[in-house]
């Protein structure tokens, strides 16, 4: 039974160490944080997937952390230094649940910025909400974290999936006049709530008609029957809302059964990438349409591009500039710029700061704006063409009204 | 048994220690949550451990059993407003009715067989959850509400405590009862069991039956303590973490069940912190101790034990390897 | 229907090769091996490697690859799994369990979480033969899966290295007493079944692209495979892939693809409720009572 002795010793110092996490840290005055500032440094939160089938979104820790890092480099915030806390979720929101009190009230994190998963964050929400932690950014576009505003929600760091749905639905009723459209979609919390959404948006065009459905799993990479099925629906358009790789196995799968007739589109999430490119080839992917919130890498002279370009060039250097890297980024530039603009940093300030975003430039995003009534933060997007090896926009700005819900410009 | 005076003392020690937990950690929901996690898990493993360790029935599918305990509770509590004391044993039985599906096939096959067909199981439950939206709600999942008088985590943590020690004295019993003694001896030769008249089939369902049950009940308190169900908890992974835990920890062993879980729900908690090596950690763990202790970690505590009053006039066991299955049992 | 069947076809290639490694260890030495898929996503990285990094050429890269595998299982054989050769089965399977945790997530530290696409082993577009699309990729994953299975079956069944495999797997202390030395026959199959395992990343890698998680439900459907064909038979594997690759295209088709997986395993505990050995599986023998 030493064993059980061990344990107990375990115990202890399990006990010991919380005392010494929930002893209280020194604040500083003046700035009035509830918890996680000190005099040298912010600490920030973020949890998403590290390990396992769906750790590409790592890039987005990858991305925040590299930005972090240019700012310490540069003086900090406040002056002080921001430090991430980041732990792995494994994308299931039990572990998130746990994760969260860890770093709420064990880490004594001051935010979370751009957690991943819309599941894990639906899991955790009633607990966010009681604590009151910023949420920020979340890298979810679903609807329920930002409409009707929550106090402590702020923005998504996806482009939402109603939106995105309006607008890719939009194009193909009136910019290609398709009249037979299936749509294919990833059998999850992603693909799923973009598929319904595109399916509600595309009732409003009567001489649009739906004329098939498909569905995949994220790890299927054996998409032929998925294939056939469209082969069969005849559509002059496909709309997919997938992530890269069963984008480009349903794209190689239709181009395979010489079925590259029809217009495809994919969500941004599975089209906006490069990558895709390599993944399909580059002849299979040429012409896929699909919508984008940052522009890439290589085809813009913005400053904080050039700067991600530097920053996170160096710090990953074997990880591909243009992909989720851009998303943390960009969503650490907000929380930054936010910080920048709290006269103290009481959660209550911190978060009405938010509100004096009014088409901020700042940052890679095209525009980010909040109101008392608008906390989607992203509501502008554009829709992109892959030509002979570039994702180029072809589209100009289109934006979206949270509050009367109408879509302009493009 | 003339350990059992040590055995109390320890064991009262640890209930007194879990008892106190919460005010040691200042009633942190972190790290009671870090204990529900390793009490959850350490019921699915010694119901696993009854399973495969003594009955030699290897599942590869036990996430399936805590994820349908999970999805029981959440429909059984949201849907049909049951009270939480009978939506959890509802799940439980739930989950031993679902069993006899595997333990009906399960019963004419053996070693690499059952493993794949369990692995089947354990595969196909969160797909079956994830498609069949009109119960479980699809990806977007159910939330699940505790009872108002256990709102609190801290309440709710002496529930699952409570719950814990409960199920640990059963199976207990139930491993040191004839019927235990029925599993050991279809473990060691079905043919031998049946020549002493111990109905072989019969035994084997009701061994999937008690696992299932518990490993359900295992699930529904998750639910109750995460207050939140989805498809993507309780993958295939969770299935082989299992497996690994009571392997680990000590075959044929209740304290081995519990201290593989505690083992890999602890891991976590220390390899968070550095990004991406938990996998890494864990197997390796794994190997090693395989590698060093091929009779789990609960014969370094016999080991010590037996060293340290040898006067019972037992002589040590030297351990082989292959041999495991034998002296466990006694732990 | 035909596109359906022939693309399961191609699928159930990549599963049966994926099966073949596991069979010949499982035969000889009495293993299931879990890490077989990591060992083979390692391997497929090697050959990646060498293609980006060192210009190798294609075939230059493939057989290089192929030899890092033989070492890989070799290593793996010698450092861990000679250690467990006397241990119980789930003792022996936690063990590959645990390296293939320990493989997965160093492979995850040292190649990262992005899929990147993998050169075919025969370029060229599809083209149709009665209504039927196919890649000569696709045609060359075929002959290549039918070759293997042929040769490994003449080698076990008609050669002394075979003789010696086969012994072993019967009885190891009659083997010995029969003067083969059974540690080089393990060690052999280890290099021979790794070598499969290989080839068949190489060759899935292109299908599912490479990444560390590449070889996970390739791993699964594999072990299906090998069970419904009984564990035992080489050419069996084979068929059992084939067989589980068109089944679960014909549901992915006429029902819904969601459910693929859980009628193919549905029907794997049928058919061993039927024969609990697997179709090409001996009459169950009493080895130990």
């Amino acid at each position: 039974m030493f064993l059980i002795k061990k344990n107990w010793k375990k115990w202890t110092t399990a006990a010991s160490l919380a005392a010494l996490f929930a002893a209280p840290p020194a604040w500083a005055d003046d700035l009035d944080a509830p918890q996680g500032v000190t005099d040298t440094e912010i600490r920030i939160g973020h949890l998403g997937p590290q390990t396992g089938p769906v750790a590409a979104y790592d890039k987005i820790r990858m991305g925040i952390q590299s930005y972090f890092k240019h700012v310490n480099e540069n003086g900090g915030v406040k002056g002080r230094k921001l430090r991430l806390i980041a732990y792995d979720d494994q994308y299931q929101p039990g572990r998130t649940v746990q994760l969260t009190k860890r770093l709420v009230d064990e880490d004594k994190v001051y935010a979370m910025l751009g957690n991943v998963c819309t599941p894990c964050n639906v899991a955790t929400r009633r607990f966010n909400e009681r604590s009151g932690i910023p949420m920020l950014m979340t890298s979810s576009g679903s609807k329920q974290f930002v409409d009707p505003p929550i106090a402590n929600y702020m923005g998504s760091s996806l482009a939402n999936y109603e939106f995105e749905a309006r607008v890719l639905t939009n194009y193909i009723a009136t910019s290609l006049k398709a009249k037979r459209v299936v749509v294919a979609y990833q059998n999850d919390d992603y693909g799923s709530p973009l598929a319904e959404a595109a399916k509600e948006a595309l009732k409003e065009y009567q001489d649009v008609e739906l004329v098939g459905e498909v569905n995949f799993q994220a790890a299927d990479s054996d998409l032929s029957t998925q294939a056939q099925r469209i082969r069969q629906a005849d559509p002059d358009a496909i709309l997919a809302f997938s992530t890269p790789a069963p984008a480009a196995q349903l794209k190689k799968a239709l181009y395979n059964i010489g079925l590259s007739e029809p217009a495809f589109l994919v969500s941004s999430v599975g089209g906006d990438s490069e990558t895709m490119f390599d993944l399909a080839g580059k002849e299979v992917w040429n012409g896929t349409i699909s919508s984008a919130v940052l522009p890439k890498p290589d085809q813009s002279d913005d400053e904080s591009i050039k700067q991600y370009i530097e920053q996170f060039g160096k710090d990953y250097p074997k990880v591909a500039l243009a992909d989720w890297g851009q998303t943390g980024w960009a969503a650490a530039e907000v929380l930054v710029e936010a910080l920048r603009r709290s006269e103290t940093l009481s959660w209550d300030d911190f978060l009405s700061a938010f509100d004096s975003f009014d088409n901020w430039t700042g940052s890679m995003y095209a525009g980010v704006s909040f109101s008392e009534h608008n906390h989607y933060g992203l509501t502008s997007m554009f829709i992109t063409e892959a030509k002979d090896g570039h994702i180029v926009p072809i589209s100009k700005p289109i934006t979206f009204d949270p509050v009367t819900g109408q879509i302009s410009g493009g | 048994m003339k350990k059992v005076f040590d055995r109390r003392w320890f064991v009262s020690l640890l209930v007194l220690v879990l008892l106190a937990f919460p005010f040691l950690v200042g009633q942190s929901s972190y790290f009671m949550g870090l204990v529900v996690t390793m009490a959850i898990y350490a019921i699915a493993a010694m119901s696993l451990n009854l399973l495969t360790g003594y009955g030699g029935q290897v599942s590869i599918g036990q996430g399936g059993f805590l994820m349908m305990g999970t999805y029981s509770t959440g429909v059984l509590s949201t849907t049909f407003g049951l009270p939480i004391w009978l939506a959890l044993p509802s799940a439980g039985v739930i989950a031993a009715l679902v069993s006899l599906v595997i333990g009906l096939p399960a019963v004419r096959l053996k070693g690499h067989f059952l493993a794949v067909a369990t692995l089947g199981f354990g595969l196909s439950i969160p797909e079956i959850a994830l498609n069949w939206k009109s119960v479980t709600g699809g990806y977007s999942g159910l939330p699940l509400m505790r009872p108002e008088w256990a709102s609190d985590d801290l309440t709710f943590f002496y529930v699952i405590l409570m719950l814990t020690f409960l199920v640990t004295w059963v199976l207990m019993n139930i491993a040191n009862s004839r019927l235990g003694r029925a599993f050991l001896a279809i473990r060691d030769s079905e043919i031998a069991a049946a020549a002493t008249g111990i109905n072989v089939a019969g035994y084997k369902t009701v061994m999937f039956m008690i696992s299932a049950f518990f490993t359900g009940l295992a699930g529904g308190l998750y639910a109750y303590w995460i207050q939140y169900i989805s498809p993507n908890d309780f993958t295939i992974m969770a299935s082989f973490f299992l497996l690994a835990m009571i392997v680990v920890g000590g075959l044929a062993s209740i304290w081995g069940a519990i201290l593989g879980a505690v083992l890999f729900t602890g891991i976590p908690h220390f390899s968070d912190a550095y990004v991406g090596v938990t996998n890494l950690v864990i197997g390796l763990a794994v190997v090693l101790v395989i590698l060093f202790r091929p009779a789990g970690l609960v014969s370094l505590g016999e080991f010590f034990q037996r060293r340290k009053q040898r006067p019972s006039g037992e002589t040590p066991v030297e351990k082989v390897p292959g041999q495991d299955f034998e002296e466990a049992d006694n732990a | 229907m035909g596109q359906i069947v022939v693309s399961g076809l191609i699928f159930g290639c990549v599963y049966g090769l994926a099966a073949l490694g596991l069979v010949l260890i499982f035969r000889t030495t009495g293993l299931v091996n879990f890490a077989h898929g990591e060992m083979a996503m390692v391997s497929s990285f090697v050959a990646f490697s060498l293609l980006t990094n060192f210009e190798l050429p294609y075939y230059g890269a493939f057989l290089a690859a192929i030899a890092f595998s033989a070492f890989f299982g070799i290593a793996v054989f010698w450092v861990l799994i000679r250690h467990v050769s006397q241990a119980s089965h789930l003792n022996q399977l936690v063990m590959t369990l645990g390296v293939f945790l320990a493989i997965h997530g160093a492979a995850g530290l040292i190649w990262g979480h992005t899929p990147t696409s993998f050169p075919k082993a025969v370029e060229g577009k599809s083209f149709s033969i009665a209504g039927v699309f196919i890649t000569p990729n696709e045609i060359f994953v075929l002959v290549i899966t039918f070759l293997l299975s042929m040769i490994l079956f003449v080698l076990f069944r008609y050669t002394r290295v075979g003789l010696a495999m086969r012994a072993s797997s019967q009885d190891l202390v009659a083997a010995r007493l029969m003067g083969i030395n059974v540690n080089a026959v393990f060690l052999a199959t280890w290099a021979a079944g790794s070598v499969l395992g290989g080839i068949a990343g190489l060759l899935t890698a292109p299908f599912t692209f490479l990444g560390v998680s590449m070889m996970f439900n390739v791993l699964i459907m594999a072990f299906a495979a090998a069970v419904l064909a009984g564990f035992m038979s080489l050419p069996g594997a084979v068929i059992g892939g084939l067989m589980i690759g068109v089944f679960g295209n014909l549901v992915s088709y006429y029902w819904a693809p969601e459910m693929a997986l859980v009628c193919t395993f549905a029907l794997i505990v049928a058919v061993l409720y039927i024969r609990p050995q697997g179709i090409f599986g001996d009459a169950p023998t009493m080895k130990k009572v």
